[in-house]
């Protein structure tokens, strides 16, 4: 982890306007370190998608600034969006969202076709991903022939295909059981000292927040905790407001 | 083109949706091909029987005349100035035939044998005599059908009487069968035969024209109107019913080839909002990995755009084997004096070109609506969907 920043954002609102104004990210002021290993946790209806999808470029705020890499990407065209989305940004949902039709190798390649990488370099590249996520003996086999881990790791090997500046992961491991989940965190965990990849991830599940750098908390839409590794605890780097996760947490 | 490979994957793994909106493309492509080769088929037929057995154009009296009084530098005009070469001139009145206790009207046609056959063929399709008997004196030749009304046979008198002439008396020295309404209605005399009946001398009232191209005939009427005020028409205004069974014929081939088109059109575009609402959680993932709007719109364009392809070619197959087979069936009818032993089809090698374009341009057209809706979903929305 470097002391560069890579993600700066600044007074990130974002409101939804359906009859009624939802007020789903108030005022988030966060920076994020390149080869940051991040979780944010919050109760149900916090923000945290609403968050991760301003910060993938899925959506847009409302007012305040997100500055990846330095460039304020609030202000970007929507083909200067897909483009970011395709070199700058990973994105790995709670469903895996291969495209049934093709293979793990095929998915894989996508991001890297679209890239305008040719056929044989992608498929370079996809075979050197799904090596590193550990599916070398599944290049060929289609999502229903594997299981639900397997996918979830191709579909990580795909956020990674034009090695992103960041990967957003939200709710990746909720459809996966306790011992699948923690073989995938490890994954990341081992992808990041690795690569110097930064990760995003949204989570329920504390168990699976601890195995982070840095654990923010989201409530209402604000950031009402931060708590930063060290060693083996955690320290609140602010007043903490826990709510129901406070306990959970093995502080220094 | 990465859109390509996305969207035949996602035909090869529908192979029933794919194979339905194939077929019915096909069929659209097919039933049109079929259909205007019967259209092409029997307006052939038509203008073969104009072409070989009617008068292209038929030249008459000048307004308030009777008859043409100087028909031979008409006639010269025409072969020289309008540039036909087959004229037949004739002399027709009506007259009503009388055979013991039988009585018919008919069309007594006063005719220049060689000429009339140029137009009119009857020397083809005598049964009995030849048509150049009639210069010998006062004989007739008619038609099998007035023969067999009034019990005519060769060489018996019949007594033709006229509003304003004398009657006479013909023999009858001929029988023809053309198969056309002529056989009930016409009988021929010489020329000379007719003139002395009408008894005003060297006089005609009809000069009959053939053309190497029909549909000249409407354009060369009307010039030789103008240049010589003779009253002139064109096999079309002549026999209306042709012309109005050639634009029938191809009116209902328009009409069935827009009817299978328009639910080919329906067909497709039905298909792909389905593939699009299948796909939605698809196109925002892809969305999400970077692919622009025009990507998506590319991948359902070409989905329809490869169903429209496959559907034209087979439908190319299925047109030109329901020609052949329908073709080579035999069965034996008459029309028009001709013995017609099958369906008449034509084949016209641009139809293969025009209907598969035409379906193809359909099917883009019908994709467009659902590729546009595609690429405009809201990535976030359509991932959750
Ligand atoms: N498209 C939308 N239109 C209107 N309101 C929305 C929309 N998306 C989210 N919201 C609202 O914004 C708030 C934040 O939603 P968000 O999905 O970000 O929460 P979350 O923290 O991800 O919740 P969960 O843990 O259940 O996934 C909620 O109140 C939600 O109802
Ligand atoms: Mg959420």
């Amino acid at each position: 982890m470097s002391d560069k920043n890579i993600i700066e954002i600044r007074d990130l609102t974002k409101i939804y306007k359906n009859g009624v104004d939802v007020l789903a990210v108030d005022g988030v002021n966060l920076d994020i370190k390149e080869g940051e290993f991040l979780a944010i946790v919050g109760p149900s209806g916090s923000g945290k998608s609403t968050l991760l999808n301003m910060i993938g470029l899925l959506d847009t705020p409302t007012s305040g600034t997100i500055r990846l890499k330095d460039v304020d990407v609030t202000k970007a065209t929507p083909d200067e969006r897909a483009r970011f989305r395709n070199k700058e940004l990973g994105f790995v949902f709670q469903y895996h969202h291969l495209i049934p039709e093709f293979s793990a190798m095929e998915n894989v390649m996508i991001p890297l076709l679209i890239a305008g990488k040719n056929k044989d370099v992608a498929r370079a590249r996809a075979q050197e991903l799904l090596d590193k996520v550990n599916l070398n003996d599944k290049l060929n086999n289609r999502p229903n022939q594997l299981s639900g881990g397997q996918n979830q790791r191709v579909a990580v090997a795909r956020a990674l295909a034009n090695s992103p500046s960041v990967v957003i992961g939200d709710e990746l491991t909720g459809n996966l059981d306790t011992k699948t989940s923690n073989l995938i965190y490890e994954l990341l965990r081992e992808l990041n000292r690795k690569l110097d990849q930064t990760f995003i991830l949204v989570t329920h599940d504390m168990h699976m927040a601890e195995k982070t750098d840095r654990i923010l908390r989201l409530v209402d839409g604000k950031i009402v905790c931060e708590l930063k590794r060290q060693g083996d605890g955690f320290i609140e780097s602010k007043v903490c407001d826990l709510g129901e996760d406070n306990g959970k947490i093995r502080r220094v | 083109m990465f859109e390509i490979s996305i969207a035949s994957r996602h035909l090869i793994y529908r192979k029933r949706q794919t194979f339905l909106s194939i077929i019915a493309i096909a069929l659209a492509v097919g039933i049109s091909i079929f259909f205007t080769s019967l259209a092409n088929g029997s307006q052939q037929l038509l203008t073969e029987i104009v072409i070989e057995k009617l008068p292209h154009i038929t030249v008459y009296p000048k307004e308030g005349d009777d008859y043409i009084y100087l028909y031979r530098s008409l006639i010269d005009k025409i072969k020289n100035d309008i540039e036909v070469d087959t004229v037949a001139y004739s002399l027709a009145s009506k007259a009503s035939f009388s055979f013991k206790d039988r009585t018919k009207n008919v069309l007594l046609k006063g005719i220049v044998p060689k000429d009339e056959d140029e137009i009119y063929q009857i020397s083809q399709s005598m049964i009995l005599g030849n048509l150049s008997s009639i210069m010998g004196g006062k004989n007739v030749v008619l038609g099998r059908k007035l023969a067999n009304d009034l019990k005519l046979k060769m060489g018996d008198n019949v007594e033709a009487s006229f509003p304003n002439a004398n009657r006479a008396q013909l023999t009858v020295v001929g029988i023809f069968d053309t198969g056309t309404p002529l056989d009930e209605q016409a009988a021929f005399v010489s020329l000379k035969t007719s003139q002395g009946f009408v008894g005003k001398g060297d006089i005609v009232n009809v000069i009959e024209a053939r053309l190497d191209d029909i549909f000249q005939s409407n354009a060369v009427a009307q010039k030789l109107k103008s240049q010589t005020n003779y009253e002139a028409e064109g096999w079309q205004e002549t026999y209306p019913e042709i012309r109005s069974s050639l634009a029938a014929s191809r009116f209902w081939t328009g009409i069935t080839v827009i009817l299978v088109m328009i639910v080919a059109f329906l067909g497709i575009a039905n298909t792909m909002t389905m593939r699009v609402m299948d796909k939605t959680q698809e196109i925002g993932m892809l969305m999400s990995i970077g692919a622009r709007r025009l990507n998506i719109m590319k991948i359902f364009l070409l989905e329809s755009c490869i169903l429209g392809i496959l559907g034209s070619i087979l439908g190319c197959v299925i047109g030109f084997l329901a020609v052949i087979a329908v073709g080579s069936f035999k069965f034996g009818i008459e029309a028009g004096g001709e013995e017609i032993t099958s369906v008449p089809l034509v084949i016209i090698p641009m139809d293969f070109l025009t209907y598969p374009l035409l379906a193809i341009v359909l099917c883009l057209a019908a994709g467009l609506y659902p590729a546009i809706r595609a690429s405009r979903l809201d990535p976030v929305i359509a991932i959750r969907d």
